[in-house]
């Protein structure tokens, strides 16, 4: 839980705060209201948070949010 | 013949006030935004008072306000108070015909600096990926147009201390050519960080008045020994008359003539006799069609430096000769402080109101006569007028001048 606790509020950081649609595992990336450049940062931050480093290839299979958490876990874990 | 360009909205984020309103009145009652600097650690410095603006800390950007320099959200703040102010909504903005100039001097310097101590102290992982987005200049015009969708003209100008000023002659010219119908035009800069300030501060160009902050800044006056910082943003809406008449816009004043020279002289310090600065000013009072008897009124750079100070007023003793002594002019960087790359931009917001209200700020501070510096200053306090038009100076570093004539709105 500590894991998905971490995303989420890195997350949070990034999605529009008006209206604030909180993101679940089945989340499309694409429907965050996050920006490509956003989106870029939000990776750097998880790899920062969690001392990771996510490869291009990686980033491409992401699809979801919960790809982000299978991916992060794995990692991490 | 090209239609007039009018200014129809203000927007100020300011040191003296936040909104046209607030900071207006606090400009016409003499009241400095100067105060010991809080932001960051200047007890090794020679100066450590400034203009910080406070009492704003709305980001409209991201809920993490550290994602976006502060030079762009006061932009993007000023610039979202002139709309408003000017009744405009994004169904009026949201065009080609409308475009952006803004002019800054150091655009993004904190991100930068913050992304480099990163960089060096942490290692390559530890850098923001919209470092560059953040620290080029035009984030600043770019950021308006995002937000209200303008789909016209977009530049940032980046020229010193004459940024802003510049943004409006450029903004005006296209204006005048046919390209835009509406301009969000003005300067922001946030220039009290570490490095900026630091830099500054070893040129010894800064006022070392630290023990009565408010009297830091003393433009023309004998004791004066060089200039405070300030920070915020200015934006103005220029509107063709055609335009502006057609909704039954408010207009501020008529923005009618634009000179901008170049002393080619040195990196930091004027001509030493303002010949340069007295073409810019000929210029745009050519530009305008005004005879230097309408002029009413000057809003001078007036810095507080010494050199600046004594080559303005020798200036416009060269423009305006024997009736140099007629005309009022005043700085109100004794109470903003210089904020840079947005100075005349909120000067040049300054001038269209004192057109508008009948009503000149002062310079406060000027306490002990200069012999070299014998004009009409307007000194501490506001006074009222009927003017018909106003001129509004900015001499930058690089000697790049820029001076802006107005008329009182038709």
């Amino acid at each position: 839980m500590i894991i998905e606790d971490e995303l989420e509020s890195i997350f949070e950081k990034y999605i529009p705060a008006t209206p604030y649609r909180k993101p679940t595992p089945e989340t499309l990336l694409a429907d965050l209201g996050v920006d490509s450049l956003g989106f870029i940062e939000l990776i750097a931050d998880i790899e920062s948070v969690f001392n990771l480093n996510i490869t291009n290839e990686d980033i491409d299979k992401l699809k979801t949010v919960g790809d982000v958490i299978k991916l992060v876990s794995g990692m991490a874990g | 013949m090209s239609e007039r360009i009018l200014i129809t909205g203000i927007g100020f984020i300011l040191p003296v006030g936040i909104g046209k309103e607030a900071a207006w009145q606090a400009l016409i009652n003499g009241c400095s935004g100067i105060a010991p600097i809080t932001r960051f650690d200047t007890s090794a410095h020679n100066c450590r008072v400034a203009g910080e603006v406070k009492g704003w800390e709305s980001n409209p950007l991201s809920k993490d306000p550290s994602r976006f320099d502060r030079v762009i959200q006061f932009a993007l703040g000023a610039a979202n108070l002139a709309i408003e102010d000017a009744g405009l909504t994004s169904a009026d903005l949201g065009n080609p015909r409308t475009g952006v100039s803004m002019g800054t001097g150091l655009g993004g310097i904190w991100f930068a600096e913050s992304q480099l101590k990163s960089l060096y102290e942490n290692g390559t992982k530890k850098v923001s990926p919209i470092t560059v987005p953040n620290v080029n200049p035009n984030a600043i015009s770019t950021q308006i147009a995002m937000e209200w969708q303008c789909s016209g003209i977009n530049m940032t100008v980046c020229t010193a201390c004459a940024s802003g000023a510049h943004a409006i002659g450029q903004a005006m010219d296209a204006m005048r050519l046919g390209r835009a119908d509406i301009m969000i035009v003005g300067g922001a800069e946030a220039p009290l960080t570490p490095l900026s300030f630091t830099g500054f501060d070893n040129m010894r160009v800064m006022a070392c008045h630290n023990g009565e902050p408010d009297k830091a800044c003393r433009p023309f006056d004998k004791g004066r020994n060089g200039f405070v910082l300030g920070e915020g943003a200015g934006v103005l809406i220029l509107e063709t008359e055609s335009r502006a008449r057609r909704r039954g816009a408010r207009a501020y004043a008529e923005l009618c003539g634009y000179g901008a020279s170049c002393g080619g002289y040195h990196l930091v310090a004027p001509q030493p006799d303002g010949r340069d600065a007295a073409i810019s000013m000929e210029r745009a009072l050519s530009d305008a069609q005004l005879n230097k008897e309408e002029i009413g009124y000057i809003n001078a750079h007036g810095t507080s430096t010494k050199a600046n100070d004594l080559v303005e007023t020798m200036a416009v003793k060269k423009v305006f000769v024997e009736k140099s002594y007629q005309v009022p002019l005043s700085s109100t960087k004794s109470m903003t402080g210089h904020l840079i790359g947005a100075a005349g931009a909120v000067e040049a917001a300054i001038t269209a109101l004192a057109l508008y209200h009948g009503m000149l700020p002062p310079t406060i501070n000027y306490e002990t006569p200069d012999p070299e510096c014998d004009l009409d200053y307007v000194p501490t306090l506001a006074r009222q007028v009927h003017i018909k038009a106003a001129l509004s100076n900015s001499f930058a570093f690089g000697n790049n001048n820029a001076c802006l004539a107005f008329r009182k709105a038709p």
